[in-house]
């Protein structure tokens, strides 16, 4: 079963347990705010951590522990929450229970998740500078690759677009122009702050019950004297008026994302009616019985995928199709139809129970696996929620067709983007 | 019906194989604590089978590249009108397909409790196939796109690249959707034709994994299956010489850093050694490039490949055996050069102590990763 608590000030602890999992998941999040000028550092910051520590301070020696420990994996992730930065180091690893020679896994995972987290090659106050060049390079590389996938790229470029000027438009990984100002020194400013002044939330997933092998972190992170900043609520965008923009580079299929934000009149909306929201644009064209796949995709046959994605945090539906250059505005134009349709009720009861039990189903299979566990916990925590699987499934349950349709009525197209092949 | 559960004593795991008198074949593996179950359906025809003939006939058929994977979307079509997403959904599961070189697979999850009449769904519609006209044609704008949107996809260019540098004949160097051209040619019935052929009951499998009750899906099974004639197929292969069409390919892309994809040809085997080979390729794949070799190291240390991740991929098929290589780098030729030393010197040192014990850990972790989900126990099967 699911628990939640808050071990002390600032410090988290979500958990799970079952005894059908073989492996247990251990992560651990730092919640900060996202800024520009420090999106950067925090993610050169996460890998860095994991690269390179004291008692493991090369790739090689990392590598020998982690075979040792059956292939343990060591994993580490920059995660981005409207404006909120989430650095995550976690591990999963094998359950003692399947140890071959009665070896301690989960005690000697939680050991090496404290020696990266606590215990980083810092020397006269700077780390080394070669690693972090390294670490540099490679947050460079995911910034500069996100041009090489041209879909991602094209809902990269609506993201910041449509977000222009704000902190929701700061890419996860930061940019490259503050990525240049990081050094070995600033770096550990960026460290300390991270340990002394974030909010922590611990997620465990594990075979058994008992979390006493955790008492260890949690005894290591009380005495630390940390002062946690004030997490500022979400900044939620609003519609203010319709953008559009319309790009060009090499490719084979046009590419169009369109961004449905709601008025100001959304406000204050409460947890129940954001999962409303998610019925809404289930139906919208998060599935496969959705009006966008049903309509735009099979009656028309104008692309292979017209989908579109409710972000909580920031409050917006992204919709985002791959066409040919010349159906761009017919399909531009069927999209919105479709959410026409959903503003009149203009769908079944039958419609509705579809995308109902879609996502009653894709909530029920969060508890059949370890790394979705820990997804689903932190991101109970991020929504400072303290729903269970159970209620979620019963609140999208009760979700009627007027709550579609007032949800649906919340949104407005925002944002049109489109990128196209070259015309000459 | 015959049944026989075989054992993995190794992990404590066990699983069900059943020959239906259908000639079907039904793997099940029960997993009582979880709370969804997973239902796969599956049939030996991949985008290689271009060529065939039924045993005792003469004639041999030739298809057009992406049948395969267009006969996997038509096959979602219902006589009456109905719409294959919406059945499943009324179960609550969530359904899917795949188109591989080998296999064509149907596939959803539900809750335990719509287990049952979920499985009726998939059953009842990859049995009875409706193509028309009008259905086959509307399927060819959306199948255009999937194949456009490869296109933009550089790890699927220079993957197919490479796929087409290693072979000269072999079907595997084939985008598994065909092209844009090679689809034009399909009509209802090349897709009946193949149908008939390949979607007979000795030529497929079903898999039934997670929280289920045995005795109730057999039930349903033996209820749903249709009894049809056995219908054995002579497939055709181009012969393939075992050295490569052309060494090195370029492909230019707008990308911001090069992509690779390092290909081994290596000669196809049969039975047990097929399995064993690809195991092997697993083992040898983590111990060359995983986390703690030296490759690895060199490649994080100086920065060559991003987070030096180079991944790996292993087709297996009757007329082809290939392990790629793939990831990004500045200077790719450096790090084939690499990896080819350190290949030549394995061969010489062989594996030491160190690493024999952890490939021996290793093989226990991934098999018994194998068995933590319903979905992977359905993939492992």
């Amino acid at each position: 079963m699911f628990l939640q608590k808050e071990i002390f000030s600032g410090v988290f602890h979500y958990s799970f347990n079952s005894k059908k999992f073989k492996f247990n998941v251990i992560t651990i999040n730092f919640i900060l705010e996202l800024e520009e000028k420090t999106a950067s550092k925090n993610a050169v910051l996460c890998s860095l951590l994991r690269e390179s520590c004291k008692k493991y301070s090369n790739n090689f020696k990392l590598g020998e522990k982690l075979r040792s420990l059956y292939g343990a994996n060591l994993f580490c992730d920059v995660k981005k929450a409207g404006n909120k930065q989430i650095v995550m180091l976690g591990v999963k690893i094998l359950d003692d229970e399947f140890a071959l020679e009665g070896e301690k896994l989960k005690k000697e995972a939680v050991e090496l998740l404290m020696q990266v987290i606590f215990n980083p090659k810092i020397e006269n106050e700077q780390f080394s500078k070669k690693y972090v060049e390294l670490e540099k390079n490679e947050i460079k590389n995911l910034l500069k690759n996100i041009y090489n996938d041209k879909k991602q790229y094209a809902l990269n470029q609506a993201v910041k677009t449509l977000f222009e000027g704000k902190t929701m438009a700061v890419n996860r990984f930061g940019t490259l122009e503050e990525l240049e100002k990081i050094n070995e020194k600033n770096l550990v400013e960026s460290y300390e702050s991270l340990i002394l002044n974030s909010k922590i939330l611990v997620c465990s997933c594990t075979r058994e019950e008992n979390f006493e092998f955790l008492n260890v972190l949690f005894n290591r992170l009380k005495a630390i004297r940390r002062k946690v900043y004030e997490i500022k609520p979400y900044e939620k965008f609003y519609f203010e008026k319709f953008r559009e923009k319309v790009e060009q580079d090499d490719v084979t299929q046009a590419k169009l994302v369109l961004a449905f934000a709601k008025k100001q009149e959304g406000l204050g909306l409460k947890l129940e009616d954001e999962l409303k929201i998610e019925v809404m644009n289930c139906l919208f064209g998060g599935s496969a019985t959705s009006l966008l796949f049903n309509n735009v995709r099979e009656k028309l046959s104008l692309c292979y995928y017209c989908r579109s994605y409710y972000n909580y945090f920031s409050g917006v539906i992204f919709v985002e199709s791959g066409v040919e250059s010349k159906n761009i505005e017919k399909a531009y134009e069927n999209i919105i139809l479709q959410l026409e349709a959903l503003k009149k009720g203009d769908f079944s009861e039958e419609e509705l129970n579809q995308v109902k039990c879609v996502l009653e189903t894709a909530y029920e299979s969060v508890v059949d696996g370890e790394e979705k566990v820990c997804g689903f916990m932190l991101n109970n925590f991020l929504k400072n929620r303290d729903f269970s699987v159970e209620r979620i499934i019963e609140i999208i349950n009760s979700t009627q067709k007027e709550d579609v349709i007032n949800a649906a009525k919340m949104f407005n197209v925002a944002l049109k983007y489109v990128l196209k092949e070259r015309e000459n | 019906m015959e049944r026989e559960t075989i054992k993995i004593e190794e992990f404590k795991e066990s699983f069900v194989k059943i020959k239906h008198k259908t000639g079907l074949t039904i793997l099940l593996k029960q997993m009582k604590d979880f709370s969804t179950a997973i239902a796969v359906f599956l049939t030996r025809f991949g985008s290689v089978d271009r060529c065939f003939k039924k045993v005792g006939e003469n004639e041999k058929i030739t298809v057009p590249d992406g049948v395969a994977h267009y006969l996997e979307h038509k096959l979602f079509e219902n006589e009456d009108g109905s719409i294959t997403f919406e059945l499943f959904s009324k179960e609550k599961a969530l359904a899917n397909a795949e188109t591989s070189f080998n296999s064509t697979s149907y596939y959803f999850s539900s809750p335990a409790k719509n287990f049952l009449e979920a499985l009726k769904v998939l059953l009842n519609f990859v049995q009875n196939p409706y193509f028309t006209d009008e259905n086959v044609e509307k399927e060819r704008g959306i199948i255009s796109q999937e194949i456009k949107m490869g296109k933009d996809t550089p790890e699927e260019v220079v993957f197919y690249k490479c796929l087409e540098g290693m072979f000269k004949n072999s079907a595997v160097k084939i985008d598994i959707g065909g092209s844009v051209n090679s689809i034009k040619k399909i009509n209802k019935e090349i897709l009946y034709e193949c149908y008939n052929n390949f979607y007979n009951l000795n030529n497929m499998c079903l898999i039934l994994v997670g929280n289920f009750n045995e005795e109730e899906a057999l039930k349903l099974v033996d209820a749903q299956l249709k009894n049809e004639e056995a219908v054995e197929i002579e497939r055709f292969y181009e012969e393939e010489p075992e050295e490569v069409e052309k060494k090195y390919c370029e492909v230019f892309m707008s990308v911001k850093t090069p992509l690779f994809s390092i290909g081994f040809k290596l000669t196809p085997k049969k039975g047990e050694q097929r399995l064993k080979t690809v195991i092997g390729l697993r083992i040898l794949c983590e111990l060359l490039l995983g986390e703690g070799s030296f490759l690895y190291n060199e490649f994080y240390e100086k920065g060559l490949v991003p987070g030096a991740e180079v991944g790996f991929n292993i087709l297996d098929g009757e007329d082809f055996l290939t392990l790629i290589l793939n990831g990004e780098s500045e200077n790719p030729k450096e790090v084939m050069n690499k990896i080819f030393e350190e290949i030549v010197k394995m061969k010489v040192k062989g594996i030491n102590e160190k690493e024999f014990i952890f490939v021996k850990k290793f093989v226990y972790k991934e098999y018994l990763e194998e068995f933590i989900t319903p979905e992977k126990v359905a993939y492992y099967l």
